[in-house]
């Protein structure tokens, strides 16, 4: 058995858990390349619940399907490191890395119904998921950890006979419980769920942290979300991690003006009936511009910020990627 | 608003059974039926914003069908402004126009061979609201401006557009029949922040404009706090509470919609878990829970509500509740405040 630490201690000092830097992932498409995640550096510590938020065509999520090297083929990924506790992960043949997903990293995904085959029972499923290694009686032990002991004599039903919130709970059990990962990747693993099983959903992911200790990344474009249950949140826009920064931190003094321009459209930013504020123009191209990828939106945008792309400089204990940061006007 | 003057819409005791094909269905079993709408009453007074909330299943976006046209009743009437949509649907074509719908992905509802000026001069031509080729394109110039687009968008089809240049598309065609009342399903769902934002003030601006009258349909509750002035909130089929926005909103009264409002706060909540003080999730609407539907989920269950069915009955300031036990539980504190992390 791994020596997990104290379950909840972030700690900071030992190596991080997941540690990126410089990573770029580029599409090829038909109609040239796509740079869809450029130059992104972050640090995960054990235990901590780390948050990527962006909207559509940030590069959320391809960052993530790098983060298991599992990208389409013909995509380029390129990083000075992308290590799991001080293992390079980029250097590491396929078969190394098929044995890791699923033991050392799982993967919550974002549509339950759809990751699982229609056609086969979820008994069969659920079993092939952690590798065979399980028997019913075990299965059962792991259902019942999440809430889902009732089940036991539903096992041989299909996916579709199950609700969302169900099915999402047993991808929980098996991707988070069943190997103990040291680290879990969700993937807006409670987007198709109604808010009340949102809930339920969320304190499960929250509750085995606590117990097992492990560290998780989740990507969501809910903000709601990220406030809740995340300890640290990186804000992705058009492929660049444009701010990192505790969670509190990120919410109330955000830094970068896209940070504050996202904060300030959320309707539960504003008065019932009032205007809201929209972040005027559009994300469209925002990768492939040689600057900052917000300029032609921000507020503060200058020549400089036009042709030259910011570094990361940190503020505190956020990390901002703005020739002009500061504490909104 | 007055009771005597007609709504614009008015449904009673609207039932929508959908049957139930496949496996479910043993042989010489009776037939069993989904019980989408189980008997509900609405009304929409003219220039009113009402939303329907509620989770998947609740039955929300099947009265919007019906409302529109798309699926026939099986029981119960819907009139829109004198005009019987059910149970006549098809036949008549004014009833049609003045109803319009702005369906949640927009992606799906418009016709992706299609040019915008196409997309938009077919109802337009339909409904006969212009005729001859110039005054067609005039119209349809001004239901793009309507939703804030240029006129270049005439020649553009929907792969070109954005998720929320679509949508404003879709709202425009919606537009096109100079209807009275817009169903919007869950016109926000797919949207980003800031575009759905965007679409939030458009839609505000163009009830104002036009005097339109909203039924919204939603999840998101912050969206429905922005664009309605009533709510009524559904759970599995039957509508269980209504009264004003800032009614439901500040002060829910029914078990269920003070668990939706705990689960989705008005303010953003930092480092805490939403309440939400349910457990379970919606049941089957094929066999529907006895007595009150919410009672196998319901913190505040007795006995009495496994069997005996609660109607919806007024309370005062013009709302109503659909409960037993809603008199011992106005004075019982709003559950509103989100729970710690760590409940245990």
């Amino acid at each position: 058995m791994r020596d997990r630490g104290e379950p909840r201690s972030v700690d900071t000092g030992a190596t991080p858990v997941l540690r990126v830097e410089g990573l770029d992932v580029t599409y090829r498409t038909g109609r040239g390349t796509l740079p869809a995640v450029r130059d992104v550096s972050f640090e995960v510590s054990r235990g901590e619940v780390f948050g990527l938020v962006g909207e559509s065509g940030s590069g959320k999520s391809t960052l993530l399907s790098a983060l298991m090297r599992l990208l389409p083929r013909g995509t380029e990924l390129s990083a000075g490191r992308l290590e799991l506790e001080g293992d390079d992960l980029l250097g590491m043949s396929e078969s190394r890395l098929r044995g890791l997903r699923g033991t050392e990293m799982g993967l919550v995904p974002q549509r339950p119904m759809t990751s699982l085959s229609p056609v086969t029972p979820v008994r069969a499923q659920l079993r092939r998921l952690t590798g065979g290694q399980v028997d019913d009686a075990r299965l059962h032990e792991l259902l019942t950890s999440v809430g889902l002991g009732g089940l036991r004599e539903r096992l041989g039903d299909y996916p579709f006979q199950f609700s969302g919130g169900q099915l999402q709970r047993m991808l929980i059990a098996i991707a988070v419980l069943a190997r103990e990962p040291r680290l879990v990747l969700a993937d807006e693993p409670t987007t198709t769920l109604d808010a009340t099983v949102q809930a339920q959903v969320l304190r499960l992911l929250i509750d085995l942290r606590e117990r097992l200790g492990n560290t998780v990344v989740l990507v969501t474009h809910d903000l709601n979300v990220v406030a809740q249950v995340c300890d640290r949140v990186g804000v992705m826009y058009g492929g660049r991690l444009v701010e990192v920064a505790p969670t509190r931190a990120l919410f109330e003094d955000p830094q970068h003006p896209y940070t504050q321009a996202l904060l300030a459209a959320m309707p539960s930013k504003h008065a019932p009936g009032e205007r809201l504020r929209p972040i005027p123009g559009t994300v469209s191209g925002a990768q492939r511009l040689p600057g900052c990828p917000f300029a032609p939106r921000c507020p503060r945008a200058d020549a400089q910020c036009r042709a030259v792309d910011p570094a990361p400089r940190p503020i505190d204990a956020a990390t901002v990627r703005c020739h002009h940061p500061g504490s909104a006007a | 608003m007055s009771a005597a003057v007609e709504p614009l819409v008015s449904v009673e005791g609207l039932v929508k059974h959908y049957p139930v094909r496949g496996p479910r269905r043993r042989r010489g079993a009776p037939a069993s039926v989904v019980h989408a709408v189980d008997g509900i009453d609405l009304r929409i007074a003219r220039g009113e914003s009402v939303a329907l909330i509620g989770e998947s299943g609740c039955g929300k976006s099947t009265v919007a069908k019906v409302l529109v046209g798309l699926v026939p009743a099986t029981r119960g009437v819907v009139r829109v402004a004198g005009h019987d949509v059910v149970p006549v649907t098809v036949r008549d074509p004014e009833a049609r126009r003045r109803v319009q719908l702005v369906s949640q992905n927009p992606w799906s509802a418009l016709n992706r061979a299609r040019t915008v000026r196409h997309i938009l001069a077919q109802p337009v031509l339909l409904h006969g609201r212009a005729t001859g080729r110039d005054a067609v394109e005039r119209r349809v110039v001004e239901l793009l401006g309507l939703v804030g687009l240029p006129a270049e968008y005439l020649d553009r089809r929907p792969r070109d557009l954005s998720g929320g240049e679509l949508q404003r598309v879709t709202v425009a065609r919606a537009l096109a029949t100079e209807p009275e009342l817009l169903v919007l399903d869950e016109p926000t769902a797919s949207l980003d922040v800031s575009v759905k934002a965007t679409l939030v003030n458009l839609l505000a601006d163009l009830r104002a404009e036009l005097g339109l009258t909203y039924l919204l349909i939603t999840h998101e509750l912050d969206v429905a706090r922005h664009l309605v002035d009533r709510v009524a909130v559904m759970y599995l089929g039957e509508v269980v509470e209504t009264g004003t926005a800032e009614q439901v909103f500040t002060a829910p009264e029914h078990p269920y919609t003070r668990a939706l409002l705990a689960a989705s706060p008005a303010e953003l909540v930092i480092g805490q878990l939403h309440g939400d003080g349910l457990v379970g999730e919606v049941p089957s609407a094929i066999d529907v829970p006895s007595g009150c539907r919410f009672h196998t989920r319901c913190p505040f269950a007795t006995e009495t509500c496994t069997t005996e069915h609660p109607l919806l009955r007024s309370r005062p300031g013009d709302r109503a509740v659909a409960c037993l036990r809603i008199d011992e539980l106005a004075d019982v504190p709003v559950a509103g405040t989100p729970t710690g992390r760590t409940p245990q």
